[in-house]
C-alpha cells in the first residue's frame, strides 16, 4: 500500500513537472523569436500559457537569421551525439549518474514548486519567465555536484582540461554580462529582476563546477598519497 | 568490506590503481571504490580484473 501511494505521488508529481516544463519550453520558444525581432516582453505566464510583447520596430530579417542559427546548432548537436553511440562511462559511473539524475530531478521538483509559490504570492520582485528558468538551476547544480564528486560527470574519454577550459570561458562571459548589467542598471526591468539575472545564475553554476572539481582533485591527491604510503 | 586481496594482488604486480583501471577499461575511482568496499562490481568486471591480475575469482572476490 505504501509503495502504491508513493508511486502514485511520484507519477502525479512527474506529470505536473512535465506539464510545467513543456509549457515553459513552448512559451520560451515564442519569447526567443519575439526578442530576436526586437520586441519587449511584457508578460510571461506558465499556467496561463501565453507571452505578451510590446513591439518597438521589429526586424524580421534578424529573427530569420537567429532562427536559422538555432536550427543549425540543433541539427549539429543531434548529428554529433549520434556519432558517439558508445558508452564511455564504466558501470560504477553509470550507476552514480543514475543517482545524480534522481537527485537533480527531485531538486528541480522542489525548486519548481518554490518558484510557483514565489510567483503566485509575489514574494520577490522577479519577472515570471526569469523565475521559471531559474528554477531549473538548483537541479542542474545538484546533478553536477553529485556526479563530479563521484567522478561520474566526465566520461573515460573526455578531455577534462579542454572541457574545463570551455566551462571557464562560458562562466566568465556570463559573469561579465551579469556584472555589466548590474552596473548599467539593466538587471532590473520595470522594477523586477530581468533576463540578465539568468547570466548571474549561469555564472554561479559554472563557478560551482570549478569549486567541486578542485575539491575533488585535492581529495584524490590525498587518496593517492595514502595509497603510495601503503 | 575492504578488498585487501585485490589490493595485495595489484601491489604484487607493481601496478597502480590507474594502471589496473586502464587495463580493465574503467576509471581509477572505480578500482579505488572496489578496494575500499564501497562498490560491488558486476561479474563481468570481476572477471576482467582477475584476468588482468592473473588470479581466479575465488582468490580475489570470494568472502571467507
Amino acid at each position: 500500500m505504501k509503495g502504491r501511494v508513493r508511486f502514485a505521488l511520484c507519477l502525479f508529481s512527474a506529470a505536473l513537472i512535465t506539464l510545467f516544463l513543456y509549457i515553459l519550453i513552448h512559451e520560451s520558444g515564442h519569447m526567443i523569436v519575439m526578442l530576436s525581432a526586437g520586441a519587449t516582453i511584457t508578460e510571461f505566464s506558465i499556467f496561463g500559457a501565453h507571452v505578451s510583447r510590446k513591439t518597438a520596430g521589429s526586424d524580421p530579417l534578424v529573427s530569420i537569421w537567429v532562427l536559422l542559427i538555432i536550427l543549425f546548432l540543433l541539427v549539429l548537436t543531434i548529428f554529433l551525439s549520434g556519432l558517439n553511440k558508445k558508452e564511455d562511462y564504466d558501470e560504477r559511473q553509470r550507476l552514480e549518474r543514475g543517482k545524480a539524475y534522481g537527485l537533480g530531478f527531485f531538486t528541480i521538483m522542489g525548486s519548481v514548486f518554490l518558484a510557483i509559490a514565489i510567483d503566485l504570492l509575489e514574494l520577490l520582485p522577479v519577472q515570471g519567465y526569469v523565475l521559471c528558468a531559474a528554477s531549473i538551476f538548483p537541479g542542474l547544480m545538484a546533478f553536477l555536484a553529485y556526479s563530479i564528486w563521484h567522478e561520474a560527470y566526465f566520461s573515460l574519454k573526455d578531455k577534462t582540461g579542454a572541457l574545463l577550459g570551455m566551462f571557464g570561458i562560458i562562466g566568465a562571459i556570463n559573469l561579465i554580462i551579469a556584472v555589466a548589467s548590474i552596473c548599467d542598471g539593466s538587471m532590473i526591468v520595470n522594477g523586477r529582476l530581468g533576463l540578465n539575472a539568468l547570466n548571474a545564475a549561469c555564472a554561479v553554476m559554472f563557478i560551482e563546477i570549478f569549486v567541486v572539481v578542485l575539491m575533488k582533485k585535492i581529495s584524490t591527491a590525498k587518496e593517492t598519497d595514502e595509497e603510495d604510503e601503503d | 568490506m575492504k578488498n585487501l586481496r585485490l589490493k595485495a594482488a595489484r601491489a604484487g604486480l607493481d601496478m597502480s590503481q590507474q594502471d589496473l583501471a586502464d587495463k580493465v577499461g574503467v576509471s581509477r575511482q572505480t578500482i579505488n571504490a572496489i578496494e575500499k568496499g564501497d562498490y560491488n562490481p558486476t561479474i563481468n568486471l570481476c572477471r576482467a580484473i582477475c584476468k588482468a591480475l592473473g588470479k581466479t575469482l575465488d582468490e580475489l572476490f570470494w568472502e571467507e
